[in-house]
Protein backbone atom coordinates (compact mmCIF):
# COMPACT_ATOMS: atom_id res chain seq x y z
CA UNK A 1 0.00 0.00 0.00
CA UNK A 2 1.08 3.58 -0.59
CA UNK A 3 1.11 5.63 2.56
CA UNK A 4 -1.67 7.90 1.33
CA UNK A 5 -4.01 4.91 1.51
CA UNK A 6 -3.67 4.94 5.28
CA UNK A 7 -5.37 8.33 5.50
CA UNK A 8 -7.90 8.17 2.70
CA UNK A 9 -10.90 6.46 4.31
CA UNK A 10 -14.29 8.19 4.63
CA UNK A 11 -15.54 7.90 7.31
CA UNK A 12 -12.24 7.80 9.14
CA UNK A 13 -11.35 4.32 10.36
CA UNK A 14 -9.57 5.19 13.60
CA UNK A 15 -6.71 2.89 14.49
CA UNK A 16 -7.54 0.45 11.70
CA UNK A 17 -5.14 2.29 9.39
CA UNK A 18 -3.02 5.30 10.27
CA UNK A 19 0.31 7.02 9.98
CA UNK A 20 2.39 7.36 13.12
CA UNK A 21 4.66 10.35 13.57
CA UNK A 22 7.42 8.95 15.66
CA UNK A 23 9.94 11.73 16.23
CA UNK A 24 10.40 15.49 15.99
CA UNK A 25 10.73 16.74 12.47
CA UNK A 26 8.65 13.94 10.98
CA UNK A 27 6.61 15.24 8.05
CA UNK A 28 3.99 13.79 5.78
CA UNK A 29 1.65 15.18 3.22
CA UNK A 30 -0.65 13.73 0.60
CA UNK A 31 -2.16 14.97 -2.60
CA UNK A 32 -5.92 14.97 -3.04
CA UNK A 33 -8.32 14.24 -5.84
CA UNK A 34 -8.77 16.92 -8.48
CA UNK A 35 -11.65 19.28 -7.91
CA UNK A 36 -14.46 18.96 -10.44
CA UNK A 37 -15.95 22.34 -11.23
CA UNK A 38 -19.23 22.99 -12.95
CA UNK A 39 -19.16 25.60 -15.73
CA UNK A 40 -18.45 28.97 -14.20
CA UNK A 41 -17.95 27.54 -10.74
CA UNK A 42 -15.29 29.10 -8.54
CA UNK A 43 -13.42 28.11 -5.40
CA UNK A 44 -14.32 30.38 -2.50
CA UNK A 45 -12.23 28.74 0.21
CA UNK A 46 -10.63 25.48 1.19
CA UNK A 47 -10.06 23.76 4.50
CA UNK A 48 -7.38 21.13 4.82
CA UNK A 49 -8.64 18.49 7.23
CA UNK A 50 -6.52 16.02 9.18
CA UNK A 51 -8.05 13.64 11.69
CA UNK A 52 -5.47 12.70 14.28
CA UNK A 53 -4.85 11.89 17.91
CA UNK A 54 -2.06 11.67 20.41
CA UNK A 55 -0.85 8.44 21.95
CA UNK A 56 1.97 10.00 23.90
CA UNK A 57 3.55 13.43 24.07
CA UNK A 58 3.43 14.48 20.44
CA UNK A 59 3.19 18.15 19.67
CA UNK A 60 2.66 19.14 16.08
CA UNK A 61 0.74 21.03 13.44
CA UNK A 62 -1.49 20.32 10.47
CA UNK A 63 -0.36 21.80 7.21
CA UNK A 64 -1.73 22.92 3.87
CA UNK A 65 0.90 23.33 1.22
CA UNK A 66 0.90 24.65 -2.33
CA UNK A 67 4.31 24.38 -3.88
CA UNK A 68 6.79 25.67 -1.36
CA UNK A 69 4.23 27.76 0.51
CA UNK A 70 2.72 26.45 3.72
CA UNK A 71 -0.19 27.49 5.88
CA UNK A 72 -0.62 25.62 9.14
CA UNK A 73 -2.25 25.48 12.51
CA UNK A 74 -0.23 26.37 15.53
CA UNK A 75 1.91 23.62 17.02
CA UNK A 76 -0.15 22.06 19.78
CA UNK A 77 -0.69 18.91 21.78
CA UNK A 78 -3.62 16.96 20.29
CA UNK A 79 -5.86 15.02 22.64
CA UNK A 80 -6.01 11.29 23.03
CA UNK A 81 -9.14 10.74 20.90
CA UNK A 82 -9.37 11.24 17.19
CA UNK A 83 -10.37 14.73 16.18
CA UNK A 84 -10.24 16.59 12.89
CA UNK A 85 -8.55 19.95 12.75
CA UNK A 86 -8.62 22.34 9.82
CA UNK A 87 -6.41 24.77 8.01
CA UNK A 88 -8.91 27.25 6.62
CA UNK A 89 -7.72 29.31 3.67
CA UNK A 90 -9.69 31.81 1.64
CA UNK A 91 -6.63 32.45 -0.47
CA UNK A 92 -3.92 30.24 -1.82
CA UNK A 93 -0.86 30.18 0.44
CA UNK A 94 1.27 30.37 -2.67
CA UNK A 95 -0.13 33.64 -3.99
CA UNK A 96 -2.27 35.16 -1.23
CA UNK A 97 -4.90 35.48 -3.95
CA UNK A 98 -8.14 33.56 -4.51
CA UNK A 99 -7.64 29.90 -5.27
CA UNK A 100 -7.29 28.70 -8.80
CA UNK A 101 -8.31 25.24 -9.87
CA UNK A 102 -4.68 24.32 -10.53
CA UNK A 103 -3.66 25.39 -7.05
CA UNK A 104 -6.41 23.33 -5.44
CA UNK A 105 -5.35 20.34 -7.48
CA UNK A 106 -1.74 20.86 -6.41
CA UNK A 107 -2.55 21.24 -2.72
CA UNK A 108 -0.90 18.90 -0.21
CA UNK A 109 -2.45 18.12 3.15
CA UNK A 110 -0.37 16.77 5.98
CA UNK A 111 1.15 17.15 9.41
CA UNK A 112 4.44 17.82 11.11
CA UNK A 113 5.70 16.51 14.46
CA UNK A 114 7.19 19.44 16.29
CA UNK A 115 8.27 17.84 19.55
CA UNK A 116 7.76 14.47 21.17
CA UNK A 117 6.22 11.52 19.39
CA UNK A 118 3.06 9.45 19.14
CA UNK A 119 0.88 11.45 16.75
CA UNK A 120 -1.46 9.26 14.72
CA UNK A 121 -3.13 10.59 11.58
CA UNK A 122 -5.96 8.45 10.27
CA UNK A 123 -7.52 10.74 7.68
CA UNK A 124 -6.46 13.62 5.46
CA UNK A 125 -8.42 15.49 2.86
CA UNK A 126 -9.44 18.85 1.57
CA UNK A 127 -12.85 20.47 1.95
CA UNK A 128 -13.73 23.02 -0.70
CA UNK A 129 -16.48 25.62 -0.74
CA UNK A 130 -17.61 26.19 -4.31
CA UNK A 131 -19.88 28.79 -5.80
CA UNK A 132 -21.28 29.50 -9.21
CA UNK A 133 -21.81 33.22 -9.61
CA UNK A 134 -25.21 34.00 -11.04
CA UNK A 135 -25.34 34.88 -14.70
CA UNK A 136 -26.22 38.54 -14.93
CA UNK A 137 -28.33 39.26 -18.01
CA UNK A 138 -27.11 42.25 -19.94
CA UNK A 139 -29.64 45.05 -19.86
CA UNK A 140 -29.65 47.78 -22.48
CA UNK A 141 -28.85 51.13 -21.00
CA UNK A 142 -31.23 52.71 -23.51
CA UNK A 143 -33.92 51.29 -25.65
CA UNK A 144 -33.06 50.89 -29.35
CA UNK A 145 -33.90 53.89 -31.50
CA UNK A 146 -37.27 53.80 -33.14
CA UNK A 147 -35.93 54.14 -36.64
CA UNK A 148 -38.22 54.62 -39.60
CA UNK A 149 -36.87 54.68 -43.10
CA UNK A 150 -38.56 57.09 -45.50
CA UNK A 151 -38.87 56.98 -49.23
CA UNK A 152 -35.77 58.46 -50.84
CA UNK A 153 -36.08 61.93 -52.23
CA UNK A 154 -34.86 62.75 -55.76
CA UNK A 155 -33.58 66.30 -55.88
CA UNK A 156 -35.08 68.75 -58.37
CA UNK A 157 -32.43 71.44 -58.08
CA UNK A 158 -34.66 73.68 -55.95
CA UNK A 159 -35.87 73.67 -52.35
CA UNK A 160 -37.94 70.62 -51.47
CA UNK A 161 -39.95 70.78 -48.25
CA UNK A 162 -39.69 67.95 -45.78
CA UNK A 163 -41.95 67.96 -42.73
CA UNK A 164 -40.35 66.57 -39.60
CA UNK A 165 -42.82 65.49 -36.91
CA UNK A 166 -42.45 67.10 -33.52
CA UNK A 167 -39.90 65.24 -31.42
CA UNK A 168 -38.45 63.33 -34.33
CA UNK A 169 -34.96 63.59 -35.75
CA UNK A 170 -34.46 63.65 -39.50
CA UNK A 171 -31.64 61.60 -40.92
CA UNK A 172 -30.32 62.87 -44.23
CA UNK A 173 -27.83 61.07 -46.43
CA UNK A 174 -27.28 62.52 -49.88
CA UNK A 175 -25.75 60.28 -52.49
CA UNK A 176 -23.21 61.63 -54.98
CA UNK A 177 -23.80 65.35 -54.37
CA UNK A 178 -23.98 67.87 -51.54
CA UNK A 179 -27.32 68.91 -50.04
CA UNK A 180 -28.10 72.35 -48.70
CA UNK A 181 -30.43 72.64 -45.73
CA UNK A 182 -32.63 75.67 -45.12
CA UNK A 183 -35.22 76.52 -42.55
CA UNK A 184 -36.84 79.07 -44.84
CA UNK A 185 -37.31 78.39 -48.51
CA UNK A 186 -35.03 80.52 -50.66
CA UNK A 187 -33.06 81.84 -47.68
CA UNK A 188 -29.38 81.35 -47.05
CA UNK A 189 -28.45 77.72 -46.46
CA UNK A 190 -27.95 76.89 -42.80
CA UNK A 191 -25.99 73.75 -43.51
CA UNK A 192 -24.39 71.87 -46.36
CA UNK A 193 -24.27 68.14 -46.03
CA UNK A 194 -21.40 66.62 -48.01
CA UNK A 195 -22.14 63.84 -50.45
CA UNK A 196 -22.17 60.34 -49.03
CA UNK A 197 -22.23 61.54 -45.42
CA UNK A 198 -25.03 61.33 -42.93
CA UNK A 199 -26.40 64.04 -40.68
CA UNK A 200 -29.12 63.95 -38.07
CA UNK A 201 -31.25 67.08 -37.87
CA UNK A 202 -33.31 67.61 -34.77
CA UNK A 203 -35.03 66.78 -32.66
CA UNK A 204 -37.69 68.78 -34.37
CA UNK A 205 -40.28 70.97 -32.75
CA UNK A 206 -42.52 70.35 -35.72
CA UNK A 207 -41.04 72.48 -38.42
CA UNK A 208 -40.40 72.05 -42.10
CA UNK A 209 -36.89 71.94 -43.51
CA UNK A 210 -35.94 72.58 -47.10
CA UNK A 211 -33.42 70.43 -48.91
CA UNK A 212 -31.78 71.44 -52.16
CA UNK A 213 -29.35 69.53 -54.32
CA UNK A 214 -28.38 69.11 -57.94
CA UNK A 215 -31.28 67.71 -59.90
CA UNK A 216 -31.26 63.92 -59.88
CA UNK A 217 -29.36 63.57 -56.62
CA UNK A 218 -30.84 60.83 -54.50
CA UNK A 219 -31.27 61.82 -50.86
CA UNK A 220 -31.89 58.99 -48.41
CA UNK A 221 -34.09 59.97 -45.48
CA UNK A 222 -35.11 58.48 -42.20
CA UNK A 223 -36.78 59.45 -38.95
CA UNK A 224 -36.01 58.49 -35.39
CA UNK B 1 -13.08 39.11 5.95
CA UNK B 2 -16.34 37.67 4.64
CA UNK B 3 -16.43 33.88 4.78
CA UNK B 4 -15.45 32.55 8.19
CA UNK B 5 -16.42 28.90 8.18
CA UNK B 6 -18.20 26.24 6.14
CA UNK B 7 -19.37 22.66 6.47
CA UNK B 8 -20.77 20.03 4.17
CA UNK B 9 -20.55 16.94 6.41
CA UNK B 10 -18.50 15.34 3.64
CA UNK B 11 -16.30 13.40 6.04
CA UNK B 12 -19.46 11.66 7.27
CA UNK B 13 -18.99 13.17 10.72
CA UNK B 14 -19.59 16.34 12.71
CA UNK B 15 -16.00 17.44 13.17
CA UNK B 16 -16.70 20.56 11.13
CA UNK B 17 -19.21 21.94 13.62
CA UNK B 18 -18.60 23.29 17.10
CA UNK B 19 -21.02 21.07 18.98
CA UNK B 20 -23.62 18.51 18.04
CA UNK B 21 -26.57 17.30 20.04
CA UNK B 22 -28.57 14.38 18.69
CA UNK B 23 -28.11 15.12 15.00
CA UNK B 24 -27.23 12.43 12.50
CA UNK B 25 -25.17 12.45 9.34
CA UNK B 26 -25.99 10.29 6.36
CA UNK B 27 -25.84 9.93 2.63
CA UNK B 28 -29.63 10.16 2.33
CA UNK B 29 -29.60 13.64 3.84
CA UNK B 30 -27.28 15.24 1.32
CA UNK B 31 -28.02 18.28 -0.77
CA UNK B 32 -24.69 17.98 -2.57
CA UNK B 33 -21.64 15.78 -2.27
CA UNK B 34 -21.86 12.53 -0.36
CA UNK B 35 -23.39 13.38 3.02
CA UNK B 36 -25.79 15.71 4.79
CA UNK B 37 -27.18 16.27 8.25
CA UNK B 38 -30.59 15.36 9.65
CA UNK B 39 -32.10 16.96 12.74
CA UNK B 40 -34.94 14.88 14.10
CA UNK B 41 -36.50 16.84 16.92
CA UNK B 42 -38.93 14.79 18.98
CA UNK B 43 -42.07 16.19 20.53
CA UNK B 44 -41.25 17.42 24.01
CA UNK B 45 -38.32 19.33 25.37
CA UNK B 46 -35.44 17.33 23.93
CA UNK B 47 -32.97 19.59 22.18
CA UNK B 48 -31.52 18.47 18.86
CA UNK B 49 -29.13 20.85 17.17
CA UNK B 50 -25.73 21.62 15.81
CA UNK B 51 -23.74 24.71 16.71
CA UNK B 52 -22.11 26.13 13.62
CA UNK B 53 -18.76 27.85 13.70
CA UNK B 54 -17.87 31.35 12.64
CA UNK B 55 -14.13 30.94 12.67
CA UNK B 56 -11.28 28.63 13.66
CA UNK B 57 -8.96 28.80 16.60
CA UNK B 58 -5.18 28.63 16.28
CA UNK B 59 -5.28 24.85 16.58
CA UNK B 60 -7.67 24.49 13.65
CA UNK B 61 -10.81 23.77 15.62
CA UNK B 62 -14.08 25.36 14.50
CA UNK B 63 -15.05 27.93 17.09
CA UNK B 64 -17.43 30.73 17.94
CA UNK B 65 -16.30 34.32 17.94
CA UNK B 66 -18.29 37.32 19.05
CA UNK B 67 -19.22 39.50 16.10
CA UNK B 68 -21.49 42.42 15.39
CA UNK B 69 -22.46 40.98 12.02
CA UNK B 70 -23.55 37.41 11.44
CA UNK B 71 -24.54 35.79 8.19
CA UNK B 72 -25.54 32.18 7.88
CA UNK B 73 -26.47 30.27 4.75
CA UNK B 74 -27.57 26.65 4.52
CA UNK B 75 -29.44 24.17 2.42
CA UNK B 76 -32.72 23.25 4.10
CA UNK B 77 -35.10 20.40 3.46
CA UNK B 78 -38.09 20.06 5.75
CA UNK B 79 -39.28 16.51 6.25
CA UNK B 80 -41.85 16.84 9.03
CA UNK B 81 -43.55 19.85 10.59
CA UNK B 82 -44.49 20.71 14.16
CA UNK B 83 -47.81 19.08 15.02
CA UNK B 84 -49.72 21.64 17.04
CA UNK B 85 -51.54 24.31 15.13
CA UNK B 86 -50.26 27.78 15.86
CA UNK B 87 -47.08 26.66 17.60
CA UNK B 88 -43.54 27.45 16.53
CA UNK B 89 -40.09 26.12 17.23
CA UNK B 90 -36.63 27.48 16.58
CA UNK B 91 -35.08 26.28 13.36
CA UNK B 92 -32.18 28.74 13.42
CA UNK B 93 -31.10 30.46 16.62
CA UNK B 94 -28.49 33.21 16.54
CA UNK B 95 -27.49 34.47 19.93
CA UNK B 96 -24.97 35.77 22.35
CA UNK B 97 -24.64 32.70 24.48
CA UNK B 98 -28.21 31.88 25.46
CA UNK B 99 -29.48 35.37 24.67
CA UNK B 100 -31.68 35.52 21.60
CA UNK B 101 -30.55 37.89 18.87
CA UNK B 102 -32.36 36.54 15.83
CA UNK B 103 -34.12 33.36 14.83
CA UNK B 104 -36.06 31.61 12.15
CA UNK B 105 -38.93 29.55 13.49
CA UNK B 106 -40.88 26.77 11.88
CA UNK B 107 -44.63 26.49 12.30
CA UNK B 108 -47.12 23.68 11.88
CA UNK B 109 -48.43 25.21 8.66
CA UNK B 110 -44.99 25.06 7.08
CA UNK B 111 -44.32 28.75 7.43
CA UNK B 112 -40.97 30.15 8.45
CA UNK B 113 -40.90 33.30 10.54
CA UNK B 114 -38.10 35.74 11.24
CA UNK B 115 -37.68 37.19 14.72
CA UNK B 116 -35.13 39.82 15.65
CA UNK B 117 -34.14 41.19 19.04
CA UNK B 118 -35.52 39.75 22.23
CA UNK B 119 -36.88 36.23 22.17
CA UNK B 120 -40.46 37.41 22.59
CA UNK B 121 -40.37 39.94 19.81
CA UNK B 122 -43.08 39.57 17.16
CA UNK B 123 -42.05 38.17 13.82
CA UNK B 124 -40.90 40.60 11.18
CA UNK B 125 -41.51 38.46 8.13
CA UNK B 126 -42.68 35.05 7.07
CA UNK B 127 -42.09 32.69 4.17
CA UNK B 128 -44.12 29.76 3.01
CA UNK B 129 -45.78 27.46 3.38
CA UNK B 130 -42.75 25.58 2.26
CA UNK B 131 -42.92 22.32 0.38
CA UNK B 132 -41.89 19.22 2.26
CA UNK B 133 -39.00 17.16 0.89
CA UNK B 134 -37.75 20.02 -1.26
CA UNK B 135 -34.34 21.62 -0.87
CA UNK B 136 -34.34 25.35 -0.27
CA UNK B 137 -31.33 27.53 0.33
CA UNK B 138 -31.85 29.85 3.26
CA UNK B 139 -29.67 32.85 4.06
CA UNK B 140 -30.01 35.22 6.96
CA UNK B 141 -27.92 38.34 7.45
CA UNK B 142 -28.08 40.04 10.84
CA UNK B 143 -26.17 43.29 11.04
CA UNK B 144 -26.12 45.73 13.92
CA UNK B 145 -28.82 47.86 12.37
CA UNK B 146 -30.50 45.84 9.64
CA UNK B 147 -31.31 42.40 8.39
CA UNK B 148 -31.76 40.50 5.13
CA UNK B 149 -33.48 37.17 4.71
CA UNK B 150 -33.31 35.28 1.42
CA UNK B 151 -34.75 31.98 0.29
CA UNK B 152 -33.33 30.43 -2.86
CA UNK B 153 -31.61 33.72 -3.60
CA UNK B 154 -34.78 35.82 -3.51
CA UNK B 155 -35.23 38.37 -0.79
CA UNK B 156 -38.01 37.47 1.62
CA UNK B 157 -37.47 40.42 3.89
CA UNK B 158 -35.00 43.16 4.57
CA UNK B 159 -35.17 46.22 6.70
CA UNK B 160 -33.87 48.24 9.57
CA UNK B 161 -33.68 46.61 12.94
CA UNK B 162 -30.95 45.46 15.24
CA UNK B 163 -30.37 42.22 17.10
CA UNK B 164 -29.67 44.11 20.32
CA UNK B 165 -26.01 43.30 20.62
CA UNK B 166 -23.18 41.17 19.37
CA UNK B 167 -23.61 37.53 18.34
CA UNK B 168 -21.27 34.64 18.94
CA UNK B 169 -23.27 31.46 18.33
CA UNK B 170 -25.72 30.09 15.83
CA UNK B 171 -27.56 26.82 16.04
CA UNK B 172 -29.41 24.85 13.42
CA UNK B 173 -32.23 22.87 14.97
CA UNK B 174 -33.86 23.23 18.34
CA UNK B 175 -31.51 24.76 20.89
CA UNK B 176 -34.10 26.22 23.21
CA UNK B 177 -37.57 24.85 23.63
CA UNK B 178 -40.46 27.12 22.73
CA UNK B 179 -43.57 24.94 22.56
CA UNK B 180 -42.46 21.32 22.94
CA UNK B 181 -42.97 20.74 19.23
CA UNK B 182 -41.11 18.19 17.16
CA UNK B 183 -40.02 18.40 13.56
CA UNK B 184 -37.52 16.89 11.15
CA UNK B 185 -35.27 18.83 8.83
CA UNK B 186 -32.12 18.19 6.86
CA UNK B 187 -29.35 20.72 6.38
CA UNK B 188 -26.28 20.75 4.19
CA UNK B 189 -23.77 23.15 2.61
CA UNK B 190 -23.61 25.53 5.56
CA UNK B 191 -21.51 28.67 5.70
CA UNK B 192 -21.11 31.70 7.93
CA UNK B 193 -19.72 35.14 7.24
CA UNK B 194 -18.95 38.17 9.37
CA UNK B 195 -20.46 40.63 6.95
CA UNK B 196 -23.40 40.72 4.55
CA UNK B 197 -21.86 38.36 2.01
CA UNK B 198 -24.36 35.86 0.63
CA UNK B 199 -23.43 33.22 -1.90
CA UNK B 200 -26.89 32.05 -2.83
CA UNK B 201 -28.22 28.63 -3.73
CA UNK B 202 -25.36 27.69 -6.06
CA UNK B 203 -22.94 27.24 -3.18
CA UNK B 204 -21.82 23.72 -2.28
CA UNK B 205 -19.16 21.90 -0.33
CA UNK B 206 -17.00 19.17 -1.84
CA UNK B 207 -14.44 16.91 -0.24
CA UNK B 208 -11.28 15.89 -2.01
CA UNK B 209 -9.90 12.72 -0.52
CA UNK B 210 -6.26 11.76 -0.33
CA UNK B 211 -5.34 9.87 -3.47
CA UNK B 212 -1.61 10.23 -4.00
CA UNK B 213 1.61 10.38 -2.04
CA UNK B 214 3.18 13.75 -1.41
CA UNK B 215 6.29 13.56 0.67
CA UNK B 216 6.91 11.58 3.82
CA UNK B 217 9.59 11.44 6.44
CA UNK B 218 9.24 9.80 9.81
CA UNK B 219 5.57 8.83 9.62
CA UNK B 220 5.18 5.06 9.72
CA UNK B 221 2.13 3.35 8.21
CA UNK B 222 0.19 0.97 10.46
CA UNK B 223 -0.67 -1.77 10.25
CA UNK B 224 2.50 -2.56 8.40
CA UNK B 225 2.07 -4.71 5.35
CA UNK B 226 2.31 -8.42 6.08
CA UNK B 227 5.65 -9.97 5.17
CA UNK B 228 5.68 -12.25 2.13
CA UNK B 229 4.74 -15.78 2.96
CA UNK B 230 7.54 -18.34 3.09
CA UNK B 231 8.46 -19.59 -0.33
CA UNK B 232 6.78 -16.68 -2.05
CA UNK B 233 8.90 -15.50 -4.91
CA UNK B 234 11.30 -18.41 -4.60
Amino acid sequence: MDYWEYVSQVPQDGDATYLDGSYPGAVFNVGVADVVLAPGEKVIAVAAAVCWRNTSSGNGRVTLRVGGAEQATANFLPGGTYDTVFVFARNSPATAKPWTRAEVNAALVGAVVNTGYGLRATQAGLHVLLHTPPVVPLKPKEWPMNFKALESLTATGSDQAVEVPRGATLIVRPLAANVEVRDVSGATAKLTIPADSMVMLGPSYGQTVYLRATAGTVIELGLT
Amino acid sequence: MPLQWFAGFEAADFTEVVTVSGATVGAAYKRSGGYGCRLTVPTGTTLINIAVGNGYDANGNPTTISRTAYTIGFGLRVIALPQTNGQWEHLVFIGSGATHRASLRLGSDGTLRLHLGTVGSPHLASFGPIQLNRWYFCELVVLSDRYVWRMDGSVVAHGLGGPGGSMNVAYLGKRYNLASQGYTVEVDDVYTCDDATMFGPTVRVARLNANVNGSQFGWTPYPSEPPPEAGEGA
